[in-house]
């Protein structure tokens, strides 16, 4: 049984070997095999990645020529969160933050308790560096806090509707979702070996640092204190009239295509948003809300007719108060006044139906043909810009306007849409427009943004140049001789600084009804026009539109030029435009 | 001649030696001989001297890690400082530009010195 020396040798050496072989084996798979897994494993216990948040971009006004001022601006704020797993003294824990948290608790203690297996359980947002400094002071185990950014307006409601908000999820109304990729620029990334504090370490050579890409600062072309002129303005007007229920207006520098101001009301605090409980406030109807702008625009019908050289403004033509299309009897608002032979100016004063009418008939060679209807169409969409996306830089609706290749773009339509009828048009769209009506013929894209703020400097871009001439300079010099004598004839002008040339035009909209037809009992009233020196090369400085929604009647003439005056003669003296006797 | 060393021409034992004419003449060899135990020794001393080299240097430079973290810790609470007064600054500015009181609206001539111009 006994084995002998040389065989227990043996035994031995084999067993030794199949050691040596099961360790080999194994420290093959180990550092081999599974060579990957372990580095990984390693790799994550002592290297933490942290993401490093890029700040958006503020948005800020012009205040004058060159100065700027912070409308949308960043607060660094805090989330404060528990991790129960790791909290040893819970009454402790509660007790502090409490006392230091009050009323910024977003939560029960009874939730945050509830499951103590949880990680992560937040307890307060957006707390302010005083507070985060408390939490940190008091050094409580369990306890963290996370850095965060919150959307501050300081001036409040101003331009709110313009400006938009951005909420939880990331969808912003306004600037702040338009400009959404420009303001939000890129995160970053940082991946360290860190001690049991997480301090980030510089050993080792796996760190990685991506640095954020903050958001685009952008300075809008819209002057500060015009915007809140206006607005201003608009509240008090509604506050004297209940009749009105929405307001809204826009300045434009015709010159340039720069928005100066956007203003609407009622409005609301973006900073309070989730506290609104109408929607429809949050719609900048400017840009967003499309409508009939109504008599506003003759003034197209007419430059078409006068740059195709079909009409002159003294050409006269027969007034008898109405006019058949096809078998549809369209009359003016004033059905009485002015009739028989009357020049087109006139037309335009009392802002008559039968006139632009008249006008399209002119453009076919005297009667509403399809080349009538067409060139029309070619006119209002193609030199004018209308019923189309204008290229601001801000959501604006495209709005309507029928094609005569359509079997609904018929003569009767074309002889509503003379006079502002049957198309749906935003005030962005006929602001660019008139522009280019009034400016010698040029059109330029509306824009929003003047440019840049880089660590503190104003970097303004270039002015964008014209992209189209609508009409010719000697018919946009027809408009505003036409325009202007509306201003002084139809409208009393006594509201007016002296020593300046303006031109407007009103409209008052009809609107439909519960039956689908169109009420005079409820209508928006409308105006758009400018202001210029009165020397007659002189171009307009400004051009300012209004619209006021009524829940009964509401007259362009009585109830919008007021407001255009005030605007009007504001603009005169803020613009510093000189007048000339 | 001192015993502890030799030429090197005199070991050689034939005459084909010639091999080491131009090498060097005298070898030193020295009095100390040192044994196992010190080999050990010594060698373990200059691992550890090595390994204190090695912690004291590698210690240091995660104490400026730490000491650039407080940094870093400090220059985020005084950026949180000054975006608060930041906001602060531009709320007080948008007040009183509220009230008509911001530095175009007080600069602002009036125009109404044009009454003298009649049409």
């Amino acid at each position: 049984m006994f084995m002998s020396r040389r065989s227990r040798y043996l035994l031995m050496q084999v067993v030794v070997l199949a050691a040596f072989f099961v360790a080999v084996v194994r420290l093959f798979l180990v550092q081999i095999v599974d060579h990957r897994k372990y580095v990984d494993a390693a790799s994550e216990m002592r290297v933490s990645k942290y993401s490093l948040i890029a700040k958006r971009g503020e948005v800020y006004m012009m205040d004058g020529q060159n100065a700027t001022t912070p409308v949308i601006m960043n607060e660094r704020t805090w989330l404060i969160f528990v991790d129960p797993s790791y909290v040893e003294d819970k009454d402790q824990v509660q007790a502090q933050l409490t006392n230091i948290l009050g009323e910024q608790m977003i939560t029960t203690w009874d939730k945050v308790w509830r499951d103590m297996t949880s990680g992560y359980v937040e307890v307060a947002k957006h707390v302010n560096y005083e507070t985060v400094t408390k939490v940190k002071e008091a050094s409580l185990r369990g306890v963290g806090q996370k850095e965060t950014w919150r959307r501050v307006y300081p001036a409040g409601k101003l331009g709110a509707q313009l400006l938009g908000f951005i909420n939880a999820e990331g969808v912003g109304t306004g600037l702040e979702g338009s400009l959404n990729d420009r303001l939000s620029g890129e995160n970053g990334m940082l991946k360290t070996v860190t001690d049991v504090n997480q301090i980030p370490l510089s050993i080792g050579d796996e760190n990685v640092e991506i640095p954020a890409k903050d958001g685009e600062n952008i300075v809008l072309t819209v002057d500060e204190n015009i915007q809140r002129k206006i607005e201003k303005i608009l509240k008090n007007r509604m506050k004297n009239n209940s009749a009105i229920t929405a307001a809204s207006a826009i300045v434009v520098n015709p010159n340039n295509g720069k928005i100066m101001a956007m203003a609407n009301y009622p409005t609301y605090s973006p900073e309070e948003y989730y506290k609104v409980k109408d929607a429809s406030l949050f719609i900048n109807r400017v840009a967003e809300s499309p409508y009939e702008p109504a008599s506003v625009c003759k003034t197209f019908t007419y430059a078409a007719a006068i740059n195709e050289g079909v009409l002159r403004p003294d050409d006269t033509y027969y007034n008898k108060g109405y006019t058949y299309v096809e078998d549809r009897k369209m009359q003016n608002a004033l059905t009485n006044t002015a009739l028989g032979q009357i020049t087109f100016r006139t037309a335009l004063d009392y802002s008559f139906n039968t006139g632009s009418i008249e006008a399209l008939r002119r453009l076919g060679g005297g009667s509403i043909t399809k080349a009538a209807r067409v060139k029309l169409y070619n006119y209002l969409t193609n030199n004018f810009g209308l019923g189309k996306r204008t290229g601001i830089e801000i959501y604006d609706a495209p709005g309507i306007i029928i094609s005569p290749e359509e079997d609904e773009g018929n003569a009767v339509r074309y002889a509503n849409m003379t006079f502002g009828q049957g198309m749906n048009l935003t005030m962005v769209q006929v602001a660019a427009a008139f522009s280019s009506l009034v400016n010698g013929g040029k059109y330029y894209e509306p824009t929003i943004i003047a440019g840049e703020m880089k660590k503190g400097a104003f970097y303004k871009n270039d002015d964008k140049q014209a992209v189209r001439r609508t009409v010719s300079e000697a018919t946009s010099a027809q408009m505003r001789s036409m325009l202007e004598e509306v201003r002084t004839k139809e409208v009393p002008r006594s509201g007016d600084k002296v020593g300046y040339k303006i031109g407007i035009k009103t409209g008052t909209s009809e609107t439909y009804d519960a039956s689908g037809k169109y009420t005079s009992d409820v209508t928006i009233a409308s105006v758009i026009g400018y202001g210029r020196t009165k020397k007659s090369e002189s171009l307009p400085d400004y051009v300012v539109m209004v619209r006021l929604d009524g829940n009964s009647l509401l007259w362009g003439s009585l109830d919008a030029v007021p407001v255009f005056t005030e605007i009007s003669n504001y603009l005169l003296e803020y613009l510093r435009i000189e007048p000339v006797k | 001649m001192p015993a502890y060393y030799a030429t090197r021409r005199m070991t050689g034992t034939s005459s084909s030696n010639t091999w080491a004419r131009n090498r060097n003449d005298v070898r030193h060899s020295s009095k100390i001989i040192l044994g196992p135990v010190s080999h050990t020794i010594t060698i373990v001393l200059i691992v550890l001297l090595t390994g204190l080299i090695f912690l004291t240097q590698s210690t240091k430079v995660t104490n400026y890690d730490v000491e650039i973290a407080k940094v870093d810790d400090e220059i985020v609470n005084l950026e949180a400082q000054r975006d608060a007064l930041a906001v602060e600054n531009a709320k007080i500015t948008a007040a009183a530009a509220d009230e008509d009181k911001n530095q175009v609206a007080t600069t602002m001539v009036d125009a109404n010195s044009a009454d003298f111009v009649k049409e």
